[in-house]
């Protein structure tokens, strides 16, 4: 084991204490926030629609996946959409039948479309990312500014899970020739419902 | 893979010869470099920013050792096992012990520098593991059998229709077909099945949180995520140096890090592994490999700041004309160049020289790393060592007696301005490295001391 002599190391080699600069208190603000985050959502890919009410989620959801065989959502029973059973995935792996997942998250970033989501709301985490297409209702008052706003915002309580994060857009690449393509290990769409 | 020294002009001419593919791959880049310009001006407080993520960076390195042991206790506490190693070779040998315990034959990987740094892919396979790159540039540079030429744009010298032959051989795909996004859906379609048949995964870290004991792994495939998801077994593989002391502090990184890498706000996935999922493993290991004592270099040791966004090379003059691979680094650009010579200065001499000094990279760099002031200083290093070239000793000795003294600089000027009217053979011969791509000039009839004695009294 190196630790000791890893640490050590360090201790002879590190330079003098340099204080910790304390927390930004600059980040952005927008005048129109959902606006903005709207455009944030685009910017990266995904598609973002206001809706007043969950009624107006499944004609949504016909509309854009109408090929979508295999639902999982954790809506409740306000949506009227038949969701697959959560005992159905009691691996990881069996989230890869799955066409679309309709969620939530718990907060929105307006400076990029960052939208946080944590593992403790799915029967699997695999989902967010097995899923062919994702659909994520955010509630517009749970908007904030930027990522300074966000941080303060989730604390730390969501570490006693094994994973939490953010999710911006659709999977994406650019790795052959700088050609964005949307769609790459992820999932292939992302529908944002801002429910105001 | 290739060997880890190099002249980078010579490779760098290699590459140039090509004058098409030249111009391709800087425009490419340059392409980049627009786009974090736009992303960088849409914040106001993009300077405060980048002065906030230096300010952190240089507080967590000099209190490193506690910031270390503070993430190892809390990463610990949520159930991950923690590992150090001293060396790349102590590295692998503790991934390799990881997977041989669970007998694992195939394992998918994410990006990671520190991998590529630590050699890892040829030390697992040696040994009877098929380890698999999930990110799609990876993917294309490993098929190709050889290493990424860039930290986050891995394949950014390869074309598309390099590619699709690549495809055809080893996916199936249609010949001649070169279409990115069908290339990305067969590639999508033939790593799918092999994230659900892994018996593994592997992660590089983005950012290691001392106060939680979490790490952060930002993608925008999602192949990160489904590497980790998936298999019972996660190694996430980090250097040192990227603890930062508090999960607020990620508001600061993941606000520079994409928009300097892409020019996207963030990137897809900003994963916050905080333990190891139910009926799983994770592992952390923790590798030093130099960078300890790169501490105590006090012109260099932050470029242990770097976050790996990739803007230096976007924005380098150089870089974009001779391409990753002229650097013989597994880190080109300006911030490998820095890096390199800390591991073996003789065999990366030439490549604190591969730049103009012309400061872009610092002016770009999130974390402000002095990068171009680092490379004048590795210059000094190289002569002090005594490593510099026989020709380019001389030409410095001969500039410095020149330049000491006035009738000498006087005499050197007319003759070189008389010297320009020879016919072009005997200036631009074998002799002359410098007009090997450059003209000269046309010389000025006079010098300006010549025409300032003739013309001063004109005015006055």
């Amino acid at each position: 084991m190196s630790r000791e002599s890893i640490l050590a190391s360090v201790r002879a080699h590190k330079p003098a204490s340099i204080d910790l600069p304390s927390a930004p208190t600059f980040g952005i603000r927008y005048e129109d926030i959902s606006t903005q985050f709207k455009q944030a959502v685009e910017s990266v890919g995904g598609i973002c629609t206001e809706i007043n009410a969950v009624e107006e989620i499944k004609p949504l959801i016909d509309q854009h996946y109408a090929d979508a065989k295999t639902i999982f959502h954790t809506i409740g029973d306000e949506l009227p959409i038949p969701s697959l059973s959560a005992r159905e995935f009691s691996t990881p792996h069996d989230g890869d039948k799955l066409d679309l997942l309709i969620t939530r998250g718990t907060l929105g970033v307006a400076e990029n479309g960052a939208i946080w989501v944590e593992e403790k709301q799915l029967p699997q985490r695999s989902l967010f990312f097995l899923t062919q297409h994702l659909v994520l209702v955010v509630k517009a008052s749970t908007l904030l500014h930027n990522l300074h706003e966000a941080y303060a915002s989730l604390g730390l309580d969501h570490t006693a899970q094994p994973w939490a994060g953010f999710i911006a857009g659709p999977s994406k690449t650019a790795d052959v020739e700088q050609c964005l393509v949307i769609g790459a290990h992820g999932s292939r769409s992302l529908l944002v419902l801002l429910e105001t | 893979m290739t060997q880890m020294h190099t002249h980078h002009p010579k490779k760098a001419a290699a590459f140039v010869s090509d004058q098409a593919r030249t111009t391709w791959h800087n425009k490419a880049l340059w392409f980049v470099r627009q786009k974090r310009d736009k992303a960088a001006a849409s914040l106001p407080e993009w300077e405060q920013l980048r002065d906030t993520a230096a300010q952190i960076k240089a507080h967590s390195l000099s209190n490193l050792d506690e910031y270390l042991e503070e993430f190892e206790r809390n990463a610990q506490a949520k159930g991950i096992t923690i590992h150090w190693a001293a060396t790349g070779d102590e590295h692998n040998q503790i991934v390799y012990d990881i997977l041989k315990t669970h007998q694992v034959r195939e394992v998918v990987k994410s990006k990671s520098m520190l991998t590529e740094e630590c050699h890892l892919n040829p030390f697992l396979e040696k040994r009877g593991i098929t380890v698999i790159d999930t990110d799609l540039g990876e993917r294309i540079v490993q098929l190709r059998n050889e290493p990424p030429s860039h930290i986050v744009l891995p394949a950014i010298h390869v074309k598309k229709e390099e590619i699709g032959e690549l495809f055809h051989e080893h996916m199936g795909t249609k010949k001649g077909a070169s279409d990115p996004k069908y290339l990305t859906e067969s590639a999508r379609l033939d790593l799918r099945k092999k994230f659900l048949d892994a018996e593994a995964g592997i992660t590089g870290v983005n950012f290691a949180v001392a106060e939680t004991g979490s790490v952060v792994v930002c993608t925008n495939e999602g192949n990160a995520d489904l590497g980790t998801v998936l298999p019972p077994i996660h190694i996430a593989c980090m250097g040192l140096e990227k603890i930062i002391p508090k999960q607020e502090n990620l508001g600061v990184f993941l606000r520079l890090l994409a928009r300097s890498a892409t020019g996207q706000p963030i990137t897809t996935y900003s994963s916050h592994f905080n333990g190891p999922q139910k009926g799983s493993e994770m592992h952390v290991v923790i590798v030093d490999n130099g960078r300890s004592e790169l501490l105590s270099r006090k012109k260099f040791w932050r470029s242990l700041s770097c976050i790996r966004c990739g803007a230096c090379m976007n924005t380098c003059p150089i870089y974009r004309r001779s391409g990753g691979h002229s650097y013989g680094y597994v880190i080109p650009g300006p911030i490998g160049s820095v890096l390199a010579p800390n591991k073996d200065l003789a065999a990366h001499k030439s490549l604190p020289f591969a730049s103009t000094l012309c400061g872009s990279c610092t002016d770009v760099c999130p974390v402000k790393i002095d990068l171009h002031h680092q490379l004048l200083a590795w210059r000094e290093e190289v002569v002090k060592a005594g490593k510099l070239n026989p020709g380019k000793r001389l030409a410095m000795k001969l500039t410095s007696w020149v330049l000491q003294s006035p009738q000498r600089y006087k005499l050197a000027g007319k003759c070189a301005r008389l010297a320009m009217k020879l016919p072009r053979v005997f200036l631009y011969n074998p002799l002359n490295i410098w007009g090997r791509q450059r003209d000269l000039p046309p010389a000025p009839p006079e010098s300006f001391q010549e025409w300032y004695t003739k013309n001063r009294d004109k005015n006055s």
